[in-house]
C-alpha cells in the first residue's frame, strides 16, 4: 500500500547562535537524513528526549520549517505547494491550552481551522456543536475559554479542532503530557476510536514509551536529529537493536518495588548540538562503544523483520537474543 | 520510634472552595523515604506546602496539627514558615527554574542559601561546589559559574537538590522531583536519590503522580483522593496487596503496568470513582 506520507532523506537546519565559541558554523544541522513513512490507518510514533528534533520534524512535515534537502510525498505525490497536504493535516500542539488563544471562545478556537482554510460550514455553532460531540465534551463548552478547561478538556478540545476538516493525518505532539494516566488513557482511547471511525493516521510525538508502547505500530527513535532505529512497535520492545533505544527501555521506571533498578541504564546528558559528537554521535553515552564508533559514523541500515538500525554493533540481531542485549546489569526480568 | 513529621486530621480550604485536604494523617520518620501519590488535583501540593508553612494566600489550616520533631508548628510560637527558614525543612520542586534567582550564578545562590549556616564565603563556595560534586553534576566548579538557563532541566534539577541538602535539612520535601523530565534524567534523578539516601539520615517526603517513582524509592506510600488521604501502607504492600479500590484503579490504569499491548487503556469510570469515597480499606 502506498504510504500517507513519506518524507526521505530530510535535513533541516537553523541558524547558529551568532560567532558561537568561534566554531564558525553558520548552520546547525537539527534534523540530518530522516526517513519516516506512515501507512493509511496506522500510527507511527516519534520517540526521544527533549531536543532530538521531534517537534522540528513534524513541523518539517507539514512544511512549517523549510528544508535543506530531502523529499516529502504525500498520497504518492511528491509535495512541493504545502496547501494540499496541510489542508488535509492537522497538527495538535504540545501544550493545549498555549496554542489555544486565551480570548478565544472554544467553539470558535475549534471552528478556526474553516477560516483559516476558507472551507464553508452551515453554521459557525452547529459545527461547534458537532465537534464537541465528536470528542465528547458537552455543547455548553462552546461558550468557554480555554483557562476555564482542565487538562483532559482542554486535550479534548485540541482533538476536536484537529479533526474540523476530516483530516487523513494527526501530527500530534505530547498529546498526553501532564495528564494523569486515567484521564491519559480517556484521550488516547478517544483517539483510538476516532481513528476507526474516521480512517485516520496519526504520528504520535512523544517521550513516554509507556503510552507509545500500547499506541503505536511502528516506532522511530530520535536522537540529535537523527532516526536510530525505526520498526514495528512491539519487536523493537521485545528487542531493541540500537543500544539508545534499549537504555531508553530500560530508563523507564517500573511501578513495581520488586523490581527495583541497581544501576543506571543511561548516565550522561544528550550532547549539544553546538558540539556534536564525532563517529556515531551516541558513542559519549553508549554503554558498547568500541574504537570504531568514535571515528566512524554508522548509516541506518535496512536490518531483518522490517526494522532498520544506524550502529555498527547492533542489538539481539542474533535469535534467540542474549539477556545481556537488553542493556547491562539490569535487574529486570524479561 | 516518635516521628520526625507527624501530621493529624488536617484540614485544609482555599476560600469559596472545596476542601483541598480533609482529615489527612501523615508521618514520616528519620531515614525513611515516604510517598505521597494521587491524580491531580487531590491535594497532595496542598498538604505539602502546608508541612513547610508555605501555603498560597487564600487557603486555611481549619483543623487538625502538623508536629515537626514533637513540636507542633500549625499553632504555638514555632512557625512552620521558621522553621523552613531555620533549615530543617527543605523543599525541591517540579520546575527547578523557580528555585533559582535567573541574574545570579548557581554558585552565588548556593552561597546565600547557607546565610544561615557558620563559616567563610570561601568556605560556603566550596562546599556549594562539593554538593555540586555531589548531587552528579560533571564540572562543578565550572558549572557554580553557570547561570540557571545555561543547564539543562535535568542539571537545574540536581542544582535544586543540591541547594536543598546544603542546609543539612532533617526533613526533605520533594514535590513532583521528576514530572518536568526526560525518562533519562528521570531514572537518574531517581538513581541520585537512592544514593544519597546512603548518607543523608533524614526524612523525604516525595509528592508524585508516577507510581513508578514511588516503586522506585520510597519505604511507605499514602494514597490520596479528593483531598481524603484513603490508603497507607509499606511500598510492597500498596504495589501488590492494594485494599482502597482508588488504589487499585489507579494502579491498573498505568500503562507501565500492562504487558500485553492493550488496543484500548484502562480508566477510571464515573461509576468507579462514585465508590470510592465510600470505601474505607478493610
Ligand atoms: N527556531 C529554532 N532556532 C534554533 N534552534 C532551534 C529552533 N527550534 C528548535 N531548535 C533546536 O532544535 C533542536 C530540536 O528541537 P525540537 O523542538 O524539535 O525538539 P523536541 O524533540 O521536540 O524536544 P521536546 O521533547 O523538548 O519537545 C533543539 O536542539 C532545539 O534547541
Ligand atoms: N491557590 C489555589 N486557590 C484555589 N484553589 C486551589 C489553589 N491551589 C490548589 N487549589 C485546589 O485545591 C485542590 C488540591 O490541589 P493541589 O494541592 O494542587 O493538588 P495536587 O498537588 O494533588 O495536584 C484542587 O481542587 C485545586 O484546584
Ligand atoms: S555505533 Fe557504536 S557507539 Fe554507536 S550505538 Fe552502535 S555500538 Fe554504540
Ligand atoms: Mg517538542
Ligand atoms: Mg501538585
Amino acid at each position: 500500500m502506498t504510504p500517507l506520507i513519506e518524507a526521505e532523506g530530510l535535513a533541516v537546519n537553523f541558524r547558529a547562535p551568532g560567532g558561537f565559541l568561534g566554531l564558525g558554523h553558520h548552520r546547525l544541522a537539527i534534523l540530518e537524513d530522516v526517513s519516516v513513512s506512515v501507512r493509511p490507518g496506522k500510527t507511527l510514533g516519534l520517540v526521544g528526549e527533549s531536543g532530538s528534533g521531534k517537534t522540528t520534524l513534524a513541523r518539517a512535515l507539514l512544511g512549517l520549517v523549510s528544508r535543506a534537502r530531502g523529499e516529502i510525498r504525500f498520497e504518492g505525490r511528491p509535495v512541493d505547494s504545502f496547501r494540499r497536504l496541510r489542508r488535509k493535516t492537522a497538527m495538535m500542539f504540545q501544550d493545549p491550552i498555549a496554542s489555544l488563544s486565551p480570548r478565544l471562545a472554544i467553539g470558535s478556537a475549534i471552528t478556526e481551522p474553516f477560516l483559516i482554510h476558507g472551507v464553508a460550514m452551515t453554521s459557525r455553532r452547529a459545527a461547534a456543536e458537532e465537534l464537541l460531540a465528536l470528542v465528547g465534551l458537552p455543547k455548553e463548552f462552546a461558550s468557554r475559554y480555554p483557562h476555564e478547561l482542565s487538562g483532559g478538556q482542554a486535550r479534548r478540545a485540541g482533538v476536536a479542532r484537529a479533526l474540523a476538516l476530516r483530516p487523513a493525518l494527526v501530527i500530534a505532539d505530547e498529546p498526553t503530557a501532564g495528564l494523569d494516566v486515567s484521564i491519559q488513557g480517556e484521550i488516547l482511547n478517544l483517539m483510538t476510536r476516532l481513528k476507526a471511525e474516521l480512517s485516520l493516521s496519526y504520528i504520535i510525538v512523544t517521550h513516554n514509551l509507556a503510552m507509545i508502547r500500547h499506541v503505536s505500530d511502528r516506532i522511530a527513535i530520535m536522537y540529535l536529529g537523527r532516526i536510530v532505529e525505526e520498526g514495528p512497535t512491539a519487536e523493537v520492545f521485545a528487542g531493541a537493536r540500537h543500544p539508545y533505544t534499549a537504555s531508553l527501555i530500560a530508563s523507564e521506571p517500573i511501578p513495581d518495588p520488586r523490581r527495583r533498578r541497581q544501576s543506571l541504564a543511561i548516565t550522561g546528558e544528550v550532547p549539544s548540538i553546538l558540539r556534536r559528537p564525532s563517529g556515531c554521535e551516541f558513542h559519549t553515552r553508549c554503554p558498547h562503544a568500541q574504537a570504531r564508533c568514535r571515528s566512524e559514523a554508522p548509516s541506518l541500515t535496512k536490518s531483518t523483520g522490517g526494522r532498520s538500525v544506524r550502529c555498527h554493533f547492533p542489538l539481539n540481531e542474533r535469535f534467540p537474543p542474549k539477556l545481556s542485549d537488553f542493556g547491562d546489569k539490569e535487574t529486570r526480568q524479561l | 520510634m516518635t516521628a520526625l513529621l507527624s501530621i493529624r486530621d488536617l484540614t485544609i480550604d482555599y476560600a469559596g472552595h472545596v476542601q483541598a485536604v480533609r482529615g489527612a494523617n501523615l508521618d514520616v520518620h528519620l531515614g525513611e523515604a515516604v510517598g505521597l501519590v494521587g491524580e491531580s488535583g487531590s491535594g497532595k501540593s496542598t498538604l505539602a506546602s502546608a508541612i513547610t508553612g508555605l501555603l498560597p494566600i487564600g487557603a486555611r489550616i481549619l483543623g487538625g496539627d502538623i508536629a515537626f520533631k514533637n513540636e507542633s508548628v500549625t499553632s504555638g510560637r514555632k512557625q512552620a514558615q521558621q522553621i523552613l527558614r531555620g533549615d530543617e525543612i527543605a523543599m525541591v520542586f517540579q520546575d527547578p527554574m523557580t528555585a533559582f534567582n535567573p541574574v545570579l550564578t548557581i554558585g552565588d545562590q548556593l552561597v546565600d542559601f547557607q546565610s544561615r549556616m557558620p563559616g567563610k564565603a570561601r568556605e560556603k563556595y566550596a562546599r556549594a561546589v562539593a554538593m555540586l560534586a555531589r548531587v552528579g553534576i560533571p564540572d562543578p566548579a565550572l558549572r557554580a559559574n553557570s547561570y540557571p538557563h545555561e543547564m539543562s532541566g535535568g542539571m537545574r534539577q540536581r542544582a535544586a537538590i543540591a541547594a536543598a541538602l546544603l542546609v543539612n535539612p532533617s526533613l526533605l520535601i520533594a514535590d513532583e522531583p521528576t514530572t518536568a523530565l526526560d525518562v533519562t534524567m528521570e531514572a537518574q534523578i531517581i538513581h541520585l536519590f537512592r544514593e544519597l539516601r546512603q548518607d543523608y539520615g533524614g526524612g523525604i517526603l516525595i509528592v508524585t503522580h508516577h507510581l513508578g517513582v514511588v516503586a522506585e524509592l520510597c519505604d511507605r506510600v499514602y494514597v490520596m483522593y479528593r483531598g481524603e488521604v484513603v490508603e497507607e501502607g509499606a511500598v510492597d504492600d500498596i504495589f501488590h496487596e492494594p485494599r482502597h479500590p482508588y488504589t487499585r484503579a489507579l494502579l491498573a490504569c498505568d500503562p507501565a503496568r500492562l504487558h500485553e499491548r492493550a488496543g484500548y487503556l484502562p480508566v477510571i469510570t464515573d461509576a468507579e470513582r462514585a465508590t470510592f469515597m465510600q470505601a474505607r480499606p478493610r
